[in-house]
């Protein structure tokens, strides 16, 4: 054990190099594998406790995006009505009204109702909670998520203004209509974090009052009779185009002839997806792009442990003496051969420590931007079983790959005996 | 009591029809220092190899400290040859990559007799013989094998198969890269502390200038006609 080791400090340079490949390919495939399992445990996460989303017809995974994660838009909007529509339908227990469209600082601002606070869920039906404060009372009242509050700052009494647009650069700004924030909201790690939430009538203000239906007139006129008609209405504010509409069931099985009624609503083209078929959808599409990342980290994972057999393998022509020598003072063939699978172990060990080190040093410098970013959270456990198993034949692949040089080693040793020739 | 007995011991190397050995018979006592000369390509490596239990023989043919060495298994014989001999070789006899002291040790790793054999505590014996061998230890007991000389490398192969006392001590032409002056400095030691220890020495050269150190000198031709005569 010592010779093993003192041999490859004399080669340390080599070992070195074979180690930190192997450290990087096992840094790799863990980084993969757990930002994979951690995007879907954290997108599943995000769409617990919603039966079925209403959007204009459009792509599923395109409507799941923009509904639940902030990513993209809806495209058209669906009116006001729709609403009341579907909250009298039977089987359906509630039903949330969401607008988009706008953002704080890069954030996705929603315009909702407080039933959202209500009826929302997470992580497999855990309630929305405040952190401080409480739902928006009014129409200038805001409610942001965890992430919004601790990357810009904020807490309960903030004044914020709202830019148009979902993307980070501010086109316009509605600096005319600032917003009080009334409520954090706890964190979630889902992308409820990211999102700033107003009322419907806030959101809907916002751009009444900017530009009134630009250039349409009979946007107008027709707006002007929506809003008659909606002020009767038990729900109160109620804006004549919304994005989309979260429902849920007072019994599952009614999603069925729900999701039929909608989609065969004359008046508007209409979806109602289901979140988790929408998730597994998006994940057959991102499927291809992960089990292409994974067979690339499995291939520099084999290339580094070719890296070794290489390295094993050269070095046993240069010491062929040396293991001579050790067969002269009582060494076995066997003995020999050990040595070698020992040190390809060693190696292969110390690679999967290092790319241990590697990668939780890198998933804690990452985990803030990952966080902020996408809502994807790597922490929380250090090892999964399942990436114990990984590593596990990660090691037994190294002691494999190393019984190739071993095999050769044992023949030359028993060829060679004692003969020291040169 | 003879440490090595060899009767009658022919070996024809596989692949080749020739014998290299033929009917050949030797014994070697304790303490007995013997010089085997012969040609190259005579067989004198090749008795070496099967005294040492590196080759296979049949079963009867060569024994040391009485063990029947072709009646052993290969692994049996490589516990047995660290038990119980020394070997020095020729050139390169070190491990590069160990210190001098460390090489002297390598038996007692393998070898649990020769362990126990010594009764100093290890490194003071290494040192110990390192110094009888005219090697200072102090200097030299740290440094790398590979930075020593050919004549101190020479030295520490030799304190090497000394260390832990085995029965035997097998050389092959250990002084065929010294100097003249080294060589007889080297052999003067070598049979010096062969001769405390109690070994019985056998040796393998070329060289006829070192005749003087051994009780008994051979032929290789000899062993032959010895074992017909027999």
């Amino acid at each position: 054990m010592t010779l093993v080791l003192r041999s490859l400090w004399n080669r340390r340079f080599v070992a070195a190099l074979t180690v930190l490949a192997i450290a990087l390919s096992v840094a790799l495939i863990l980084s993969v594998e757990r930002l994979r399992d951690s995007a879907r445990t954290s997108f599943a996460n995000s769409a617990s406790g919603i039966d079925l989303i209403v959007a204009p017809r459009g792509n599923d995974v395109q409507i799941l995006l923009a509904t639940v994660f902030g990513v993209g838009s809806t495209g058209a909007g669906l009116s006001g009505k729709v609403l009341a529509l579907l909250e009298e339908m039977p089987g359906v227990a509630w039903a949330v009204p969401l607008m988009q469209g706008d953002n704080h600082q890069g954030f996705p601002v929603i315009g909702t109702s407080a039933a959202y606070f209500k009826h929302f869920k997470h992580s497999r039906g855990q309630a929305l909670s405040f952190a401080t404060g409480g739902s928006f009372e009014d129409t200038h009242g805001a409610v942001i998520g965890a992430e919004v509050a601790d990357h810009l700052g904020y807490d309960v009494g903030t004044e914020i203004i709202n830019a148009h647009g979902a993307g980070a650069v501010a086109l316009e700004v509605h600096d005319e209509a600032p917003f009080q924030i009334t409520g954090v909201l706890a964190r979630t790690n889902t992308a409820v974090d990211r999102m700033v939430f107003i009322s419907l009538e806030g959101f809907d203000a916002l751009h009444a009052e900017s530009a009134p239906r630009s250039a349409d007139p009979f946007a107008a006129i027709a707006e002007a009779d929506h809003d008659s008609h909606d002020e009767e209405h038990e729900h109160g504010f109620v804006p004549d185009q919304i994005n989309a509409v979260y429902i849920g069931l007072s019994n599952r099985t009614a999603v069925l002839g729900v999701q039929r009624a909608v989609a065969t609503y004359k008046a508007e083209p209409l979806a109602a997806v289901m979140p988790n078929v929408a998730l597994l959808q998006l994940w057959s599409i991102t499927g291809t792009a992960e089990n292409a990342l994974r067979l690339m980290s499995v291939a520099v994972m084999a290339a580094s442990m070719i890296g070794m057999v290489v390295m094993l393998s050269a070095a046993l022509e240069a010491r062929r003496r040396e293991f001579a020598i050790l067969r002269s003072v009582g060494a076995a063939p066997r003995d020999v051969v050990l040595m070698i699978i020992l040190e390809a172990l060693l190696v292969t060990g110390s690679g999967i420590l290092l790319g241990l080190a590697v990668f939780w040093s890198a998933s804690l410098l990452a985990e803030p931007l990952l966080s902020a970013r996408f809502g994807v959270t790597l922490g929380g456990h250090i090892l999964t079983s399942r990436e114990i198993i990984l590593l596990l034949t990660v090691l037994c692949f190294g002691g494999l790959a190393s019984l190739l040089p071993a095999w050769r080693v044992y023949r030359m040793t028993l060829a060679d005996g004692l003969t020291t020739r040169l | 009591m003879s440490q090595i007995s060899v009767s009658d011991f022919s070996f024809v190397w596989p692949g080749s029809n020739a014998a290299v050995l033929q009917n050949a018979s030797l014994d070697v006592a304790a303490g007995e220092r013997v010089m085997l000369r012969g040609p190259s390509g005579s067989g004198k490596s090749t008795l070496l190899a099967a005294i040492s239990g590196v080759i296979d023989i049949p079963v009867g043919a060569v024994s040391v400290v009485v063990q029947d060495i072709g009646a052993l298994p290969a692994s049996k014989r490589d516990r047995f040859r660290a038990d119980h001999m020394g070997l020095i070789f020729q050139v390169f006899n070190l491990v590069p990559w160990l210190s001098a002291v460390d090489n002297i040790l390598l038996p007692c790793r393998f070898s649990k007799r020769r362990r126990e054999r010594v009764t100093n505590p290890l490194d003071k014996e290494a040192q110990r013989l390192m110094a009888a061998l005219g090697l200072d230890p102090d200097t030299l007991g740290a440094s790398q094998a590979s930075a020593l000389s050919v004549g101190q490398q020479q030295r520490v192969a030799a304190a090497r198969a000394l260390i832990g006392a085995p029965e035997v001590i097998l050389a092959d032409e250990p002084t065929s890269a010294l100097d003249p002056e080294t060589k007889e400095t080297f052999m003067q030691m070598l049979s010096q502390q062969a001769q405390e220890s109690g070994a019985a020495l056998l040796m393998v050269s070329h060289d006829s200038g070192l005749d003087h150190h051994f009780d008994r000198v051979i032929h290789i031709t000899d062993l032959t006609q010895a074992g017909a005569a027999a």
